[in-house]
């Protein structure tokens, strides 16, 4: 069969079929099950929000920015690069010593003046920016070469380097915190002080360059202008067309309303780069050949081998990945910091993983979905911006969201099976 | 490999694939000795033999995944080495191994495309989706395969038969020149292994070449036009026309064979 003679065959028979499956999968419990408990626990918080003495309207944009960014750095970030690995077939515990390597190299690169030779603020800034993102990618190499090469199982070799890079990070911060400053108020220049546009009582910090924010928008036109860009990238894509009528039916929903509702707010930095992350993330796994082998070879290694798919790049790019996820979700967060923790993170690999499995994502490999992932952290985070809000007891907090992990991960496994005995996947 | 870039026009009875003289030791094992037969165009050619009789090894010198100690293989009346699997699946030989090698979260398009996905935009390599879904739709309602919920069904809901049947299919999609399957009923029950021989069947009246290494004699008895019986790594028989599976078992057992110094 000549696949290029045949390449032209329009695709319209199969078309309808197609499409009507996909509105009853992609709209199932099974599915779309993670966003629909997204949005029950909003309605709760914002009925919740609204009823106690000091009432508040829950989804004022302020609070939503603000909860997107508190599940941002580091947990959505690195749960994207997680989700990818997942899928890949593999496992990453280091993930948060991995992020704080990378912010501690930072940290002491921009303390110690490593880049001072590159002359100016602007190019130092960058150059650490970079360095810090290289420390995080070269931490997930390490992982995924040593899991490759050696062959052991990924779990092994990152929970030795969960603590490696842990030490490793106490060992270059000399167990103490760093500071991200440039320079102290002694050495700055009028220069530096004119770069900087204000008066200072501490110094130049690295913050003062990538932190702030881009202005302020109307949260609603964004995301409805981010819908609509979704629904081209999937037309052109070729992909089927429930979902792309839903998304540019949201898009433009969110355009309409958003001239009647003032819903403004400053946007961030770190905003765009987890918007601009996710979307890359989801349209590679999602739209191209790259995603497909990389659901391959974590569904079945064999076969993928066998169909002449490179598996050793896609078992170690996805841990690459992940390092990059870590060095980014670094970058992001040192921009609102003035000095670093050698112990910052500890711990936080479980809430990486918490908001991927929330997601349903698979610990077996060869399925999960980086949206979903995202709607995971999501859910976390508003899970328990909620509870602070409304005041509940940090003991309780931590019981609902360990029962949230399981039950969710439960519920997978269950609609799974219903819709297996139903012969209906 | 050696390729070339002109077609060939070969006479529709000519095989296609010739194992000249195939020799493949491991060490100091010699698995195969001297072994030589045809594959040809519309015709099924069995593979037989005991366990460790040389099959498996066969089976991977021509799927490119081991080499040949000495020997040729001969594609199209061109002498040919496969490197690895992929040169051999470049050549449009495919193989059904008895694992199956699909992935159960993909439907059945995805794995008709796994590692050669049609794309667009370059290094973008954005998915065909719809081009790829036509394509498998059509291959595989050619070969009167009836999958429920048709090419986006996922392999993980269906029955060993469909499985067995989809990987055949898929491999037929890209073999233009030779198939090899290996074992494809061991794992199935009555029914879904006649769906499958008949699956055979339509693939050589559509003028496969195919290889079909079988424990199973009736199978062997009911599809192969000729069969080779290999016995301790040698080519022991050869049977065409009209044989019987009980012919086959005499041959694989031993107690016929072609070899002149047969050590028993």
């Amino acid at each position: 069969m000549d696949v290029r003679q045949t390449a032209e065959t329009k695709y319209e028979d199969t078309g309808v079929v197609v499409a009507s499956q996909d509105i009853r999968e992609s709209l199932s419990f099974r599915n779309a099950g993670i966003y629909y408990a997204l949005m029950f626990i909003v309605a709760v918080f914002t009925y919740w929000s609204s009823t106690g003495e000091n009432p508040i309207f829950y989804l004022n944009a302020a609070n939503v920015e603000n909860v997107i960014e508190q599940a941002a750095t580091p947990v959505a970030i690195i749960a994207i690069g997680m989700t990818v690995l997942l899928i890949s077939g593999n496992f990453d515990l280091s993930v948060a010593s991995n992020a704080a390597m990378s912010a501690m190299s930072i940290a002491i690169a921009v303390r110690d003046d490593w880049f001072g030779f590159l002359g100016s603020v602007q190019a130092e800034v960058i150059a650490a920016m970079i360095f810090g993102i290289l420390v995080g990618t070269i931490g997930g190499l390490i992982n995924g070469m040593v899991h490759w090469f050696v062959g052991l199982n990924s779990f092994i070799v990152t929970l030795g380097s969960l603590t490696a890079y842990r030490g490793l990070t106490l060992l270059i911060a000399s167990d103490a915190s760093v500071d991200v400053r440039f320079r102290d108020l002694s050495q700055m220049t009028e220069e530096d002080i004119e770069l900087l546009g204000r008066e200072t009582e501490e110094g130049l910090f690295m913050g003062d360059f990538i932190g702030g924010s881009l202005g302020v928008y109307n949260l609603l036109l964004l995301a409805g202008i981010g819908f609509l860009l979704a629904a081209a990238g999937m037309y052109i894509a070729g992909h089927a067309r429930l979902p792309m009528g839903i998304a540019s039916g949201v898009g433009v929903l969110g355009i309409l309303v958003s001239f009647f509702v003032d819903y403004e707010t400053a946007i961030s930095h770190k905003l765009v780069v987890l918007v601009l992350l996710l979307v890359i993330s989801w349209a590679v796994m999602g739209f191209t050949s790259y995603g497909r082998r990389t659901y391959a070879v974590g569904g079945n290694l064999e076969a993928a081998k066998a169909a002449g798919i490179n598996v050793a790049l896609y078992t170690i790019m996805p841990f690459v990945f992940v390092g990059f996820c870590c060095g980014l979700a670094a970058v992001t967060y040192i921009a609102e910091q003035k000095n670093i923790e050698p112990n910052l993170w500890f711990g936080r690999e479980l809430w990486v993983l918490a908001a991927a499995i929330i997601g349903g994502v698979s610990l077996n490999g060869g399925s999960g979905k980086v949206m979903k992932s995202m709607a995971g952290a999501l859910l976390l985070y508003t899970l328990l911006n909620g509870f602070q809000i409304n005041r509940v007891p940090t003991a309780i907090q931590d019981i609902s969201i360990g029962v949230l992990v399981v039950a969710s991960a439960a519920a997978y496994v269950l609609a799974e099976r219903r819709a297996a005995s139903k012969g209906r996947i | 490999m050696q390729t070339t870039s002109e077609t060939v026009t070969l006479d529709p009875a000519a095989p296609v694939l010739q194992i000249r003289d195939v020799s493949k030791n491991f060490g100091a094992v010699q698995a195969l000795k001297s072994v030589s037969f045809d594959i040809t165009p519309g015709r099924i050619t069995g593979l037989v033999g005991d366990n460790g009789a040389g099959k498996s090894t066969m089976v991977k010198i021509i799927s490119g995944v081991h080499a040949p100690s000495s020997g040729e293989i001969v594609l199209e009346g061109r002498p040919t080495l496969f490197a690895n699997p992929g040169e051999a699946r470049a050549a449009k030989i495919e193989t059904v191994f008895q694992t199956l090698e699909l992935v159960e979260e993909f439907d059945v398009a995805e794995n008709f495309y796994m590692g050669q996905e049609l794309t667009r935009f370059g290094i973008l390599r954005a998915n065909r989706t719809g081009e790829m879904r036509a394509e498998a739709a059509k291959a595989v309602s050619k070969l009167g395969i009836n999958i429920p919920g048709g090419v986006t069904r996922r392999v993980r809901t269906m029955s060993g038969g469909q499985r067995q049947a989809v990987a055949i299919a898929r491999a037929a999609f890209w073999s233009t020149k030779v198939l090899l399957l290996d074992e494809p009923t061991a794992a199935l029950g009555v029914r879904e292994t006649a769906q499958v021989l008949s699956l055979i069947e339509t693939l050589r009246d559509q003028g496969a070449a195919i290889l079909l290494i079988s424990h199973n004699m009736k199978d062997v008895e009911r599809l192969c036009n000729d069969v080779v019986v290999l016995r301790q790594g040698r080519r022991s028989g050869f049977l065409t026309g009209d044989f019987t599976g009980q012919d086959c078992v005499s041959y694989i057992t031993g107690a016929i064979s072609d070899l002149d110094d047969e050590e028993l």
